[in-house]
């Protein structure tokens, strides 16, 4: 075993650990704390896949912004009901494996063509940030520069419905 | 200089950025504000029939296009835009609310939607869709005091939200199948041999869902009547005329484009299916509703139906009798949430009762709503009716080498007879009921009457003089 695939043991598996701890420990907050571990830990996933760029906008984007947002609702809502994960979820208990089926027959064209994968040209799979930016600020440009009118128009909605009721 | 091309969008979001920060700095001067605002919006529009555009041209690496038909449609939803900035100013709950928010975020929309009508990429047209929807989940719970606005709101957050996930679907498959997401390189893999035609068919149809969100198209119709009865009535009026327009222009620019699949263009089951269903449902919808602007909804989903018949239709007629119709709908939507934005001032409601003895209390609004309805219904000598004439004319063209249009003609037919009967009670409401003890004189202020000319005048010129307009859509085509 090199030291490469020591490291990809040790992500993997405390990736599947903190995913069934989400599901089992009793407090939302502990499990929105562990999806954030689990997001850092497919970050070093991709690491391996020398994604650098992808590693570091799933722990900015995701682990950052997406799961703080998790964790505020969560401590807004101040959700304490605690009960075991499979207490009367029969539902769930028959969903899952459907959705694991469904993953599944999703994933296998993919995976039986994945010897086509590994001889295809080097530059495929270059996720750097240059390749990321560059269409970015030369094709994209004019799509980014919405993308601020519609932050823009999204505050003002945030200003606009959540200001305080004027006293008449 | 390339930004030289998007003259009208950068001066549409510096007047909703002025308007936004006098609003800050003034509020006791807010209502001179919005009319400000408005007139800036119509002057944009009439120093852009001066201003010489550079045609034809691709910018910012062939994301956006300028031609005729794009210029044409910004002019267009610009003007609505400032129709819809001097309802605003009159409506009455807006503003009680103060504030030029709201004046700010019509003109945003307008932006998006003027951005629309020049997309040349999928990335682009997104974005743009966006900003559309995002706009219109704040204008749509502006009122947010009041349950029913929030209601609208919300229902138009899930479903918006519920259509650019289709969308965003859709557009990964088109580029799986294409390998990209830029209009003329797409052309150019359609026509390659390799292209797997199920996987971009798919893809393309997902698209087409969500742009039906914003033409009320079923099956994403289902938010048009609930959504129209709580929003304001301009946002109301805004959705009905501005967002729709900008839905079919963008449907126009990817059937310009030819990225229609292969297979629908030679057999346009689909097409044909969705606008008979989208005619049908909202005729029949229409008919139980006792709430002007839940009947507007319906109205509005049986519209977009008849809009379709002219894309299923195909060909220049079908695509010059859209733009017809789109023109000539605007006027007589305008028309009929004018009336309303002043009628219902008071509760933001409108059933029958409201609009009772309207021609004792008011006879411009009563004489408004007559045209308006008339050309909703398709009477001549109005626009509407025209419009109508156009498009069937379009189909029983093309009925001509593929029979199965005959079919959808009849239904067409039958679809415009059963909504005149709504069309016409609303009408014995405003005209035949006699008006309430209590009912006073309604004053109607001058920006709703400048609102009330425009659009009679528009449905009475293009009802008896329809060429320029014809021959202008023509143009844009080629």
């Amino acid at each position: 075993m090199t030291a490469y695939d020591a490291i990809f043991w040790f992500f993997s598996l405390a990736l599947l650990l903190c995913g069934v701890l989400v599901l089992i420990s009793p407090n939302a907050v502990a499990s929105g704390l562990y999806l954030v571990l689990s997001f850092f830990f497919l970050a070093g996933l991709y690491v391996l896949l020398q994604a650098f760029f992808l590693a570091m906008i799933q722990v900015l984007v995701y682990a950052g912004a997406i799961m703080v947002l998790f964790l505020f609702v969560i401590m807004l809502l101040d959700y304490r009901e605690s009960r075991h994960w499979w207490h009367g979820n029969l539902l769930g208990l028959a969903g899952a494996p459907l959705a694991v089926a469904a993953l599944a027959a999703a994933l296998l064209p993919v995976l039986k063509r994945s010897g086509a994968l590994a001889a295809a040209p080097e530059q495929w799979f270059e996720g750097t940030l240059e390749n990321v930016m560059t269409p970015v600020f030369t094709r994209y440009l004019l799509p980014v520069e919405i993308t601020a009118l519609i932050l823009l128009a999204a505050t003002i909605g945030v200003v606009v419905l959540g200001r305080k009721e004027k006293q008449p | 200089m390339e930004f030289y091309a998007l003259q009208m969008e950068i001066a549409t979001v510096v007047l909703a950025v002025i308007g936004l920060l006098a609003g800050a700095f003034w509020p006791k001067h807010v209502s001179l504000i919005r009319r400000g605002l408005a007139e800036g919006a119509l002057l944009v529009v009439l120093a852009s029939l001066f201003l010489a555009f550079p045609q034809h041209h691709a910018f910012f690496g062939d994301t956006f296009v300028l031609d005729r038909f794009a210029i044409f449609f910004k002019q267009i939803l610009l003007g609505t835009a400032a129709l819809v900035l001097l309802l605003a100013d009159a409506h009455g709950p807006l503003r009680r609310q103060g504030g030029a928010e709201f004046s700010a975020l019509v003109l945003l929309a307008a932006a998006g939607m003027m951005l629309l009508a020049s997309a040349n990429d999928f990335i682009f047209l997104f974005v743009a869709l966006e900003l559309v929807t995002i706009t219109f989940y704040v204008l749509n719970s502006f009122l947010r005091g009041e349950a029913r606005a929030l209601e609208a709101g919300l229902k138009y957050l899930v479903l918006g939200a519920l259509s650019a996930g289709f969308m965003a679907y859709g557009l990964a498959y088109i580029f799986g199948a294409t390998g990209s997401l830029n209009f003329d390189a797409i052309h150019h893999a359609l026509h390659g041999d390799k292209l797997p035609q199920g996987v971009y068919a798919f893809g393309f149809g997902m698209v087409l869902l969500g742009l039906g969100f914003k033409m009320a198209m079923v099956p994403m119709q289902i938010w048009a009547p609930d959504v129209y009865q709580g929003a304001p009535t301009p946002a109301a009026a805004f959705l009905a005329s501005g967002s729709k327009i900008a839905g079919f222009a963008v449907l126009l620019r990817l059937i310009f484009a030819d990225l229609l699949p292969t297979a629908w263009e030679a057999q346009p089951v689909l097409l044909m299916a969705l606008a008979a269903i989208t005619l049908l449902y909202g005729a029949v919808g229409g008919l139980a509703q006792t709430d002007l602007k839940r009947l507007l909804g319906y109205s509005s989903i049986t519209n977009a139906g008849f809009l379709l018949l002219g894309i299923a239709a195909g060909g220049d007629v079908g695509h010059a009798a859209v733009i017809y119709y789109l023109v000539q709908y605007l006027f007589a939507v305008l028309a009929v949430f004018a009336v309303l934005t002043v009628v219902a001032n008071a509760s933001d409601t409108a059933d029958r009762a409201t609009l009772a003895g309207l021609h004792r209390r008011s006879p411009l609004l009563a004489l408004a709503l007559l045209l308006a309805m008339l050309s909703l219904a398709g009477i001549p000598p109005l626009g509407g009716a025209l419009g109508k004439f156009f498009l069937l004319l379009a189909v029983l063209l093309r009925a001509r080498v593929d029979p199965a249009f005959y079919a959808l003609a009849g239904v067409a037919v039958a679809g415009a007879v059963i909504a005149l009967c709504y069309y016409l009670r609303v009408l014995r409401g405003a005209w035949a009921d006699p008006a309430p003890d209590a009912a006073t004189r309604i004053v109607v202020p001058w920006t709703v009457r400048v609102v009330l000319f425009i659009c009679m005048a528009g449905m009475l010129v293009l009802g008896v003089w329809p060429q320029p307009l014809l021959n202008w859509a023509l143009h844009c085509l080629h």
